[in-house]
């Protein structure tokens, strides 16, 4: 008999869709929406080593309960019926489906309860693949099947706690082949190219010498993380408790740019201004604004910004192109004095992908 | 005890100056950490306010969230308490169809609030951030 277990081992690995398709997330959702649509997750198991058309003889998807939740699911979990399915940085939902697959339906979530999955059928078509070969990675990928809307559960995942995100454990007859050379713990120093030694894949020490997963007590942690006083940064998955972590962006600013606009309302009733930022894609953007007649006064306000004096409104609002930062400043009302809007441009270099 | 920092400087600045505006990034002040983003597509119906655009966040907190909106056929971005400014003259002043009027978000949900005064549908795609927790 030989063996494989191993739970998720990178953030793009698992994640799940609620909207828009999230990996690195703390917890995975399944089940249904407030509007009805259809929230899903997926895992993907690295290596894993069965040889194509083994006979499986037992196969578990296991996932642990993120929280306290009395809502109920009702869903189908499927195989991603590919040979080595690619990671899950970008949304797997429309990639197919195997035949096989485990209806799971579930109420009540106790937080770190465990869920056992039968997916034996699963792996089953899987490895059954003409092109199957054995180190290739697998997925799973759960669709609805008539939860009531607004109902959701949530579970473990990788990026919230790398001992408790999903375990596939299969058993299959035969004799067990070598751990991957690219998952050995000899190579598993190298965090650019290896998952996480608290879960990587390595010879267990068992007669039969079996794949396994073997978590240590204190996951080591492979990047940059930066604790709040009193919390140890060790021992936390919460990025709430941390100032930094490397395992999550940041808005990246690079530029702050200064914008003036005056006009005469005797004549115009409204200016417009322009920095070029010749990025290329639309950046995500700050703006304030402070609007003053005469000499520069009062306060810098968050923009787009509608404000009102004893005479008129006025309103600043700006727009981003993929070239240009344009804000424009309005006012409304009767008025013979010179406008001023002020505004502040703080640009960072985050690509929003619209 | 000493209280130890952890600091990256700006190019051409000190790591030992005291303006947090030098640096990089300095553990004495925490960071917005960009826990998710994602993109929302949705059409706004014709001629119609208060439209909400909801989407299932997933988390067990209410959280901070930013977003910017475009619409499908303009090569323009415009945020929150903002127009699609189409039209603007100095003397005409600017103009859109489309406001954004807010981002809301609760426990379980956030949501986007547009105006539509065209009367025509105006496909949309919504760029979010969550940056925070709120509680």
């Amino acid at each position: 008999m030989a063996s494989y277990s191993s739970r998720v081992l990178a953030s793009a690995d698992d994640g799940y869709w609620a909207g828009g398709w999230s990996y690195n997330s703390s917890q995975v959702g399944i089940g249904k929406n407030f509007l009805g649509g259809d929230v899903y997750s997926a895992f993907r198991f690295n290596s894993v080593n069965i040889p194509q058309g083994t006979t499986i003889t037992s196969a578990t998807l296991t996932i642990v309960d993120g929280e306290n939740n009395s809502k109920s699911i009702s869903t189908r979990l499927y195989g991603i019926d590919e040979d080595d399915t690619a990671d899950f940085s970008s949304d797997p939902g429309s990639r197919s489906k195997t035949t096989a697959y485990t209806d799971y339906s579930q109420t009540n979530q106790t937080t770190d309860n465990t869920n056992v999955i039968t997916v034996t059928s699963i792996v089953q078509e899987i490895v059954n693949r003409g092109s199957w070969s054995s180190g290739n990675d697998m997925g799973f990928i759960s669709a609805d099947q008539g939860s009531s809307n607004d109902n959701i559960l949530r579970y473990h995942a990788y990026d919230g706690s790398t001992t408790k995100c999903a375990l596939l454990t299969i058993n299959w007859s035969g004799a067990s082949p070598s751990a991957s050379p690219s998952l050995s713990p000899s190579s598993s120093q190298s965090p650019s190219s290896s998952p996480s030694p608290s879960s990587s894949i390595s010879p267990s020490s068992s007669p039969s010498s079996s794949v396994s997963a073997s978590p240590s007590p204190m996951p080591p942690f492979f990047g940059i993380r930066v604790a709040k006083e009193n919390q140890d940064a060790l021992s936390t998955d919460s990025p709430y408790n941390l100032k930094f972590d490397s395992r999550f962006g940041t808005l990246k600013y690079f530029d702050k740019q200064p914008i003036n606009i005056s006009f005469d309302a005797n004549n115009d009733i409204a200016g417009k201004g322009t920095y070029t930022h010749n990025l290329g894609y639309y950046p995500f953007v700050e703006v304030f604004v402070r609007v003053y007649i005469g000499t520069p006064s009062g306060n810098y306000e968050y923009c787009p910004f509608h404000g009102a004096g004893a005479t008129v409104f006025y309103h600043a609002n700006y727009k981003i192109t993929e070239t240009d930062i344009i804000v424009y400043g309005e006012i409304n009302g009767v008025s013979t004095s010179t406008w001023n809007f002020d505004f502040l441009v703080f640009i960072y270099k985050n690509d929003l992908g619209l | 005890m000493t209280q130890q920092v952890f600091k990256v400087a700006k190019k051409g600045k000190s790591a030992h100056s005291t303006d947090p505006n030098d640096f990089v990034f300095h553990s004495s002040y925490n960071t917005f950490k960009i826990i998710e983003e994602g993109t929302k597509t949705y059409t706004l119906s014709a001629s119609t306010s208060n439209q909400d655009v909801v989407v299932a966040h997933g988390l067990d907190f209410i959280p901070v969230a930013h977003a910017f909106a475009k619409r499908d056929s303009a090569s323009q971005v415009f945020a929150p308490n903002g127009i699609d400014v189409e039209l603007w003259g100095a003397k005409l002043g600017m103009s859109g169809d489309i406001t954004f009027n807010y981002i809301e978000s609760d426990d379980t949900n956030i949501i986007f609030n547009f105006d539509n005064s065209d009367s025509v549908t105006v496909a949309m795609s919504i760029r979010y951030f969550i940056l925070e927790r709120v509680s």
